[in-house]
């Protein structure tokens, strides 16, 4: 296995993974913050805004800000007020003390989609790692019982898995997703329990393949177990092709994720993932494009990141293999 | 041949035991996915009695696999209609859009996948993969809100979804078909082109696999030119693997077309499944992802039939 470098690829991907974990702790504002829904809405990138705190406990943002003897005077949406000293709760020597600045622009609620962003790369990494690790453990499990388990064990499970891999994945994800609650962790399961067929028949493919290979059949001639032969012969070496297949799943099932939640079917709103973020801006895309574009270049980027990725693996494990460049361009969903 | 034709049959039988077991999956009663979930449960248990619910587990699967097999897959709770008449229609107009689709994805894939192969290691190769590289990591309802706003808003080339349009009943016989390409052309452009990525490596890889085969060598010795070797001879090769595989990927394309006909509004069946989500209609629901199981499972056995036509080895190995 040859080395593998730091490619712009493992960057964009562990930057996605770095943003995800930290996120939510440098994000500038709440993201389901709505300071002011009137002046606060459809603010292009870069905006800052002063954030006028009143003393009956709303606030207001204004472009402009003047500190004036008797009080404040603002711009909003371009109309200048004036407000007496004892009205307004934030008041310093030249301003008031609070700002917001719109890094990625704010939505058609006034919240800021930089934060949001933040908290829907957390969302998206999150369901698809916890996912793809159900995935796997049912997955590998099943190819793993399939291929030690005998004939009859392996008819079943590879037909169970043939049939399963029939249903068009979405479908599949919808007709179970009807039956459970609408929230997080059942997004996990059903995403999970619905992308581990692929990685069986991989894995009891890979499991076949090295039974015949002589170190196993030298390590049965000696009387190993089966189960030994299992974890201390095949699992080892099947599991980098694992692996590989692996990370090629969270790609797709990002995607997966954040098309169901573009449809109202995945992270339910006001929570942000990059899907609904995509689904808030899709009716202003031309007058407030940074709403859904963000989101939607972000996607391309750690998706691409993480097919080049898995390119990169494959290659690295070995060039000529051929299952894997299969897994590699069929078993992804475009969506 | 025969083997083939039972591997089928065992996947259909498969695919409707599954389903059958989705019911049962529903946490606590079944009855609820079939009926409002607020009814009173004197009116629950009729129903459970209406649907058979009551009775044991292998009868209720004797029971399904009958009707299922008569066709008849419940009622709709939305329409009231029988969920199959709901549902038949839709796969008609599914089957244009995938058609359209496809046609599309192998229209740039072959085009592309040639052109790089032609030109392998220039410039021109490495920036056509590089290209149907990005574009297979967009994600297809981001490229088709973008194509939506572009081509059907911004400059309205394109009407905005739907199938047709409201004047179709009245329309010439020609005019419809014009109607119906002028539909489906941006669903179609968008997803064939977000897939294509995929053909474009199969047809580069396949042409330069084939480079310094005999057959090749032959070809140019005849004297042909490059243009006619690499289009015809070589091609037919790198093609091959293509038609195998327009069975292996459709369910994977019937997934994105759910998605597709969600934001274009195609009264297709992913459109429909995906208003029987929002309307918890889940008879619909179940039979559009059944009824498009045993479609793939058609879908396989024919593309194998076209393999079996297409290449005389897979001919000679079978017979």
């Amino acid at each position: 296995m040859r080395q593998l470098r730091l490619t712009p690829s493992l960057i964009v991907f562990l930057l996605f993974v770095v943003i995800g974990l930290l996120g939510p702790w440098v994000a500038p504002a709440d993201p389901n913050e709505q300071l002011d829904t009137v002046a606060g809405r459809y603010r292009p990138p870069a905006t800052r805004l002063h954030a006028v705190h009143f003393e009956q406990g709303f606030w207001r943002l204004a472009e402009r800000v003047e500190r004036l003897p008797e009080g404040l005077a603002i711009e909003r949406l371009g109309v200048r007020h004036v407000y007496d000293a004892a009205s307004i709760a934030n008041l310093t020597e030249d301003g008031v003390a609070d700002q917001r600045f719109y890094l990625f622009g704010s939505d058609g609620f006034g919240r800021d989609v930089f934060s949001r962003w933040l908290h829907g790369a957390r969302v998206s990494l999150s369901i698809a790692l916890l996912s793809i690790l159900i995935a796997m453990l049912v997955g590998v499990g099943c190819g793993a019982l399939a291929a030690m388990g005998g004939r009859w064990v392996d008819g079943l499970l590879m037909r169970l898995v043939d049939g399963l891999l029939t249903f068009p994945w979405i479908f599949l994800i919808i007709t179970l997703g009807a039956l459970v609650p609408a929230n997080p962790w059942s997004l996990i399961a059903v995403l999970g329990a619905t992308a581990w067929m692929a990685i069986a028949r991989l894995t009891r493919g890979e499991l076949m393949t090295l039974k015949q290979r002589g170190f196993v059949l030298a390590a049965r001639a000696a009387g190993a177990s089966r189960w030994r032969i299992f974890h201390r012969h095949l699992l080892p070496n099947a599991l980098p092709t694992l692996v590989v297949a692996a990370t090629l799943r969270v790609g797709n099932i990002i995607l997966v994720e954040a098309a169901l939640s573009f449809l109202g079917l995945g992270v339910q709103p006001p929570a942000a993932s990059w899907g609904n973020m995509i689904a808030d801006g899709r009716d202003t895309m031309l007058a407030a494009w940074w709403i859904s574009t963000l989101p939607g270049l972000s996607l391309v980027a750690t998706v691409l990141a993480i097919n080049l990725l898995s390119d990169n693996f494959r290659d690295a494990l070995d060039p000529r293999q051929r299952s894997l460049d299969n897994l590699t361009l069929e078993t992804q969903v475009r969506c | 041949m025969l083997r083939r034709l039972a591997a089928s049959v065992l996947l259909a039988y498969l695919v409707l035991t599954l389903t059958f077991f989705f019911i049962h999956l529903a946490p606590g009663e079944p009855s609820v996915l079939f009926s409002d979930p607020r009814i009173n449960a004197e009116k629950r248990q009729e129903i459970r009695r209406a649907y058979g619910l009551d009775r044991p587990l292998p009868e209720q699967y004797w029971r399904w696999m009958t009707s299922v097999s008569r066709g008849n897959w419940g009622i709709s709770l939305q329409s009231g209609q029988p969920v199959f008449e709901v549902v038949l229609p839709r796969l008609l107009n599914t089957a244009l859009l995938v058609a359209a689709i496809s046609a599309v994805e192998y229209g740039f894939g072959i085009s592309f996948g040639v052109i790089a192969a032609a030109r392998s290691g220039t410039a021109l190769d490495r920036f056509i993969r590089a290209f149907f590289l990005v574009l297979y990591a967009v994600p297809v309802f981001w490229l088709a809100l973008v194509a939506m706003q572009l081509f059907s808003v911004r400059w309205p080339l394109f009407p905005i979804g739907q199938m047709t349009s409201h004047r179709f009943a009245t329309m010439a016989p020609w005019e419809k078909a014009l109607d119906l390409a002028h539909h489906v052309a941006l669903p179609a452009i968008t997803l064939g082109l977000a897939r294509s990525g995929a053909v474009v490596r199969y047809v580069r890889n396949g042409l330069l696999e084939v480079q310094g085969k005999d057959f090749i060598r032959t070809a140019h010795g005849k004297g042909l030119s490059t243009g006619r070797v690499l289009w015809v001879h070589a091609l037919r090769h790198a093609l091959l693997p293509l038609a195998q595989r327009l069975g292996t990927s459709l369910p994977i394309l019937l997934s994105g077309s759910l998605i597709i006909e969600a934001i274009f509004s195609w009264p297709g069946i992913g459109y429909q499944a995906y208003l029987a989500i929002l309307q918890r209609d889940y008879p619909v629901i179940l039979a559009s992802t059944a009824i498009l199981g045993l479609t793939v499972v058609l879908g396989s056995l024919l593309a194998d039939l076209l393999m079996l036509w297409l290449d005389p080895r897979v001919r000679h190995a079978a017979t």
